[in-house]
């Protein structure tokens, strides 16, 4: 069934974008496996998980979130705010090299900006993109029904929403 | 911060490769592109992506393992 991206809790368009990044806080054993498998069945799913537990998990992305919800006069669990940060500010942390990402090898800033991709094959998990010249093979875990000829936001591995307001 | 973890070709047989994460090892495809044992990589959706240059594996690694958060 088609999801509307307006009718999305901001909870879970927040873990399907920062999702992506989990595999390397399993590495630094910040969370475990157990952790990983059910933050991926929420974003897979839908679920709403707990401001507490996004917060702790993603720590970095919800602070950043914090200054963008002040400067938009908004509440930092609002879409809008999501949106923000995960379309705009965050590409523009990595290019200026803010924070951790100041020692980060170039391949690895590219690797994890957010980008929009348009869908040009679609296998039985995964979804082969284009973005500008490059191509990439993307998991569809969040996007089920996408199908050749979509929009999509992709972050890491993952295609994250349909840009045309479904998922 | 976002981190992927870029994994070494340890073996290939046909299309397959074997990528070693230190503490685990897993299987990707190769659909495109060439590559060795011994190659820095990062897959995505259990496809080989990208080769990554040693050097900056080193800097990623001491990213990654430095605690920084996404």
């Amino acid at each position: 069934m088609l999801e509307k991206i307006v009718d999305m809790e901001p909870e879970v368009l927040f873990l399907r974008c920062a999702f992506p990044c989990t595999e390397g806080k399993v590495h630094r054993n910040e969370i475990t496996r157990d952790d990983f498998d059910y933050l991926e069945e929420a974003a897979r799913e839908g679920r709403v998980v707990k401001h507490e537990m996004l917060g702790r998990v993603y720590s970095f992305a919800v602070a950043e979130m914090t200054k963008v919800a002040d400067e938009l006069g908004k509440s930092l669990w609002d879409k809008a705010v999501v949106e923000e940060y995960f379309f705009v500010r965050h590409n523009q942390v990595i290019d200026a090299r803010e924070g951790p990402y100041s020692a980060a090898p170039e391949v690895m800033c590219e690797y994890c900006k957010v980008y929009d991709a348009e869908v040009i094959d679609v296998g039985k998990r995964d979804l082969l993109v284009r973005y500008g010249d490059k191509t990439r093979h993307v998991l569809k875990d969040f996007v089920q029904d996408a199908k050749e000829g979509d929009r999509v936001k992709i972050h890491q591995g993952y295609a994250v929403m349909i840009e045309d307001g479904f998922c | 911060m976002c981190l992927a973890v870029p994994g070494k070709i340890v073996g290939i047989e046909g299309d397959v490769a074997t990528v070693d994460y230190g503490s685990e090892r897993r299987v990707a495809r190769i659909v495109s592109g060439e590559y060795s044992i011994g190659d820095y990589v990062i897959v995505s959706a259990k496809v080989v992506s990208e080769k990554v240059d040693e050097e900056q594996v080193k800097g990623w690694m001491e990213l990654l393992n430095a605690g920084e958060n996404c």
